[in-house]
């Protein structure tokens, strides 16, 4: 048989246009040609590949509109509405909150959250605009750190910091995101360094690492990092404020 | 071919079956790593949900139609085939990218890249077999899409205005010169 000849068999087989006489002797010729045996993988596979593209099922659409919907939550929502419906009996339920809303209490501590974003100082990111009509990443990572979407923020940022480590706006940024991120330690770090150093945001970087351990529920070392902040600076009066209601 | 398969091909199962806890997870495990890397290379927030999607949707019609085999683990994987797409894109675009094409991929493994290697041959393997498709007749592309969509028989060769056994004839000959020339192509190549 020439490969035209066995291209159509390999094809009427497939498609189911053979007698069960001719499907049978087709089979056992299958167990020995290896030609044969190509020709078959090499028919389903343009078949398949084809049939994703020119004949998509209603499956292949629901799936997409799944995905279009925890995209748009995912990727445009800046805060995460990510409401969860709970079924439980009415007495259960009831239980349930009260039970929740003491425990809760206990484990998130809304008022050291609450303190935290009552003091925290730099809500806004201001960056020299260069005014050209592409924004530099600087101006981008501001853009995202006031629209308080930390995370996108900290990861520009995060590039910027380890190409100039010695900027200190960057570094001042970056402390913040990294505390609104949930990492704590590694904030500490660059702030430390910033506090060592003797730029304009020496005593920010104190405040803001005193704010980290509070956040975290560490008013000993708030404390201590609040009382380092000396009269007469800028946030003075807020770090003393914080300290007394601390005690 | 014996594989190994990896345990991350539960969300390649998840995909298939629309499980939306599953995919809730893909989002969530992956989407701010997206999003963060195409905003920091010029793209907008806009760019990354559909590179994103795009993507899941290549991953869900192979292992639905082709039965993917997932080797390595998901995460990186995914993240590869994004960042693949959009640098891509932007090449398209012609806007500059911030960061070099894989240099900061340097920790993914190599099992990684095969995977997503993989994935883009059967996007240029579909490119072509879907050229070869427009070569043939009107009447043996009718007849392959109609059949493709998985409608009985009877009624495709009634929609065509054909008998039944005219239909299956020509469609074994239709699908046979398209293999045919799909076969050519390769060997021009």
């Amino acid at each position: 048989m020439m490969n035209e000849e066995k291209l159509l068999t390999v094809a009427r087989y497939l498609e189911g246009d053979m007698e069960l006489q001719e499907k049978q002797e087709f089979e056992t010729l299958l167990q020995v040609d290896e030609e044969l045996k190509s020709l078959l993988a090499e028919y389903k596979n343009v078949h398949q590949t084809l049939k994703m593209k020119i004949a998509p099922s209603e499956d292949d659409k629901e799936v997409e509109a799944t995905l279009a919907a925890f995209g748009k939550q995912y990727f445009k929502d800046q805060e995460h509405s990510s409401a969860r419906v709970v079924t439980l009996r009415p007495y259960l339920r009831w239980i349930s909150v009260a039970a929740i809303l003491v425990i809760g209490l206990f484990v998130w501590a809304p008022w050291s959250v609450n303190l935290y974003e009552k003091y925290s100082i730099s809500k806004e990111m201001s960056v020299v605009e260069r005014g050209a009509d592409t924004k530099n990443n600087l101006e981008k990572a501001a853009d995202l750190y006031n629209a308080h979407d930390f995370s996108a923020a900290s990861a520009v940022l995060a590039q910027e910091y380890t190409l100039s480590p010695e900027n200190t706006l960057v570094a001042y940024y970056y402390g913040i995101t990294l505390i609104e991120t949930g990492k704590e330690n590694d904030a500490r770090s660059i702030l430390t360094k910033l506090y060592e150093g003797e730029s304009v945001f020496k005593y920010d970087a104190a405040y803001y690492i005193g704010l980290s351990f509070l956040k975290q529920k560490d008013n000993q070392q708030a404390l201590e990092w609040l009382a380092k902040i000396p009269q007469g600076t800028a946030n003075y009066d807020k770090a003393q404020e914080l300290s007394k209601k601390l005690h | 071919m014996a594989k190994n398969i990896h345990s991350d091909q539960r969300y390649i199962v998840g995909l298939v079956n629309n499980d939306t806890a599953i995919i809730n997870e893909i989002y969530k495990r992956c989407a701010a790593k997206v999003k963060s890397w195409i905003v920091f290379n010029n793209g907008s927030d806009d760019d990354a949900a559909d590179i994103f999607q795009e993507s899941l949707m290549d991953i869900y019609k192979q292992a639905k139609y082709k039965s993917l085999e997932l080797t390595c683990p998901f995460e990186p994987y995914i993240l590869l085939i994004c960042k693949r797409k959009w640098l891509n894109e932007i090449k398209k675009r012609s806007i500059l990218p911030v960061t070099n094409s894989e240099e900061d991929l340097l920790h993914i493994g190599e099992d990684t890249f095969a995977n997503a290697d993989y994935l883009e041959n059967q996007e240029a393997q579909s490119k072509l077999f879907f050229k070869a498709f427009e070569k043939l007749g009107e009447r043996c592309r009718e007849i392959i899409s109609w059949s493709m969509k998985g409608e009985a028989q009877e009624k495709v060769a009634e929609t065509l205005g054909v008998t039944y056994g005219y239909l299956r004839k020509k469609k074994s000959e239709c699908m046979a010169s398209l293999i045919k020339m799909v076969q050519s192509d390769k060997t021009e190549e």
